[in-house]
């Protein structure tokens, strides 16, 4: 057999200068797919056959890792052939004296296999959040339910122990739920659960936890939140139960205990669960007083 | 949280002056290998890696923080306040310029001087006033492209397949090729890179800067350079006459010596 020409591979194959990223070869495969004449390669650049977007790939990554290790193996790119059609490719290329040394292989079906992947990997991620949101929120409220919740107090307790910042805990009952349910039926509870719940998400901010604690019970912490900030919230949210009495049966009121996280806290691990322990503490005297009121642990 | 180890910091050199290197997209602290060993004999030199980067550690990825170039300015800033840093001569490539102008503007105590190779406040074409070389449609080409390679590099579908992420395997993987980034990280970065615009930043920034362009540059053109000149108030534009978008890495000897006579 005589010695092949590299005309007589079926990839193109092709040179290109280090520094100045002139075309200096091009086999025959090149030429007829970009329609580069082969006397005329002297007029062109790599970047006159690669797609902008690759342009910024090659520049971005290619060449800081071909000057480090000498070669690239497996690169997707976009050819852009004379006429203007973009057409995939995969590339292997090396330096050796300032010259890179291109061979490359179109790849339309590869191309169209990646695509369906992408695709594919989309819908996952979007079903894996979809999921990820129903195992957090609970079903009649729509806030947080207490799994979610404790994974977001955990993630806080490390933002905590890295920095203080002040986090009040306010844990809230609705008052004599029992004989709401026992009086009106489960439906007009699970009412009353519901407008309680939007009242929290209203009066408090994106930044704070609101979470379905348990049954008729909700935790709401506060983020960043000094002790006027925490009386303001408190005080909005017994007006805003008070005015819902005008639109649904029964007397609606709510007991709150509230507990502020002091920076001696900040060192302790189990400082939230201290905190909620605290709250819990305020809220039972809130009941003993007389419900319908805010007790504060510091003051109690 | 180890802010050291979570961008894989390395101080390096005991000069007075500290010069901190941040490398560009796509890229790690690799990226400086070529000019660090001329620099560390008369400076200290902070090296380290965005999270999401090179030898970071990638659990402290955070998708809405590093969601935009801010999320990244932060971690310059807390690397600085970590080593208590003063008077730091930042040195960014590409998209790090733009990182130090934010990180400077929020703390300006911390910077003295910023040092720009290849900036380019904004990659989009803004016409008829601003023509930062690429079209939104190029950019998404790109974030495509992006997501091509890596599932052709293989590490991408992994954790899918897994079901979840078997982080040192995958890590250990990634060693072993130059500037590897895991993917799930790097798009993050792009879309926050080529889609940002910073014009309005660079006018904020008050630092003694010099903005090294090179003369052929795809990624960031001379006129760029010219406009990120016109656009930072204290600013010095040197354009060198080189090729490619990584002068600190081709042109090694040049930038360095820009650097010193910066420096003075």
């Amino acid at each position: 057999m005589t010695q092949p020409s590299l005309d007589s591979f079926p990839c193109l194959l092709m040179v290109t200068d280090f520094e100045t990223n002139k075309l200096e070869y091009i086999n025959r495969s090149a030429s007829a797919c970009l329609g580069i004449n082969t006397d005329d390669i002297q007029q062109h650049s790599l970047f006159d056959i690669i797609s902008k977007a690759s342009s910024i790939f090659f520049e971005s990554y290619v060449r800081p890792t071909i000057v480090s290790t000498g070669e690239c193996q497996e690169v997707q790119l976009s050819l852009v052939a004379s006429s203007g059609e973009k057409l995939p490719a995969v590339a292997n290329i090396e330096l050796a004296q300032a010259k890179i040394y291109w061979s490359v292989y179109t790849a339309v079906a590869r191309d169209r296999l990646y695509q369906e992947l992408i695709e594919v990997r989309g819908q996952l991620e979007e079903e894996t959040e979809k999921l990820v949101r129903l195992t957090r929120i609970d079903p009649l409220t729509q806030l947080l339910n207490r799994r979610a919740a404790l994974d977001d107090l955990n993630s806080l307790q490390k933002r905590l122990q890295r920095q203080f910042i002040p986090v009040s805990f306010v844990v809230i009952d609705i008052d004599l739920f029992k004989k709401l349910n026992d009086t009106y039926g489960h439906s007009h509870g699970d009412e009353v659960l519901v407008k309680v719940a939007t009242i929290l998400l209203h009066v408090s901010r994106a930044s704070d936890i609101v979470v379905r604690w348990g049954g008729e019970e909700f935790l709401v912490v506060l983020y960043g939140s000094c002790v006027e900030d925490t009386h303001c919230f408190c005080e909005r949210l017994h007006s805003a139960i008070s005015s819902l009495n005008d639109s649904i049966d029964g007397e609606v009121s709510v007991s709150v205990g509230v507990s502020a996280l002091s920076a001696d806290y900040s060192v302790c691990s189990e400082m939230i669960d201290n905190c909620i322990k605290e709250a819990d503490a305020a809220l039972y005297q809130a009941k003993s007083n007389g419900r319908s009121r805010t007790e504060y642990f510091e003051s109690i | 949280m180890n802010i050291l180890k979570r961008n894989n910091v390395q101080v390096i050199g005991s000069g007075e002056v500290t010069l901190m290197l941040a490398h560009g997209f796509g890229c790690d602290q690799n990226m400086w290998r070529f000019l660090q060993p001329m620099l560390e004999n008369r400076y200290k030199i902070v090296l380290f890696d965005y999270v999401g980067c090179g030898q970071s550690d990638a659990s402290a990825f955070d998708k809405q923080r590093y969601q935009s170039l801010d999320g990244y300015a932060q971690d310059v800033i807390e690397i600085c306040e970590e080593l208590n840093l003063e008077h730091v001569v930042f040195v960014g490539h590409s998209v790090s310029c733009i990182i130090g102008s934010i990180a400077a503007t929020k703390s300006p105590d911390i910077f003295e001087k910023i040092v720009m190779v290849c900036p380019s406040p904004c990659f989009l074409n803004f016409p008829p006033d601003y023509f930062g070389g690429f079209e939104k449609d190029d950019l998404e080409e790109l974030i495509n492209l992006m997501d091509k390679n890596y599932i052709g590099w293989a590490s991408y579908l992994a954790p899918l397949v897994m079901g979840q992420t078997n982080k040192s395997e995958l890590i250990e993987e990634l060693q072993n090729s130059f500037c590897s980034t895991d993917p799930r990280y790097a798009k993050p970065f792009a879309k926050a890179t080529f889609f940002a615009d910073d014009r309005e930043t660079i006018t904020k920034l008050k630092l003694p800067t010099l903005i090294l362009q090179s003369k052929n540059d795809n990624l960031a053109s001379v006129e760029v350079g010219l406009y990120m000149h016109k656009a930072i108030p204290n600013s010095t534009l040197d354009v060198i006459d080189a090729f490619g978008h990584c002068l600190h890495m081709t042109e090694p000897g040049v930038v360095c010596e820009k650097i010193e006579q910066f420096l003075g």
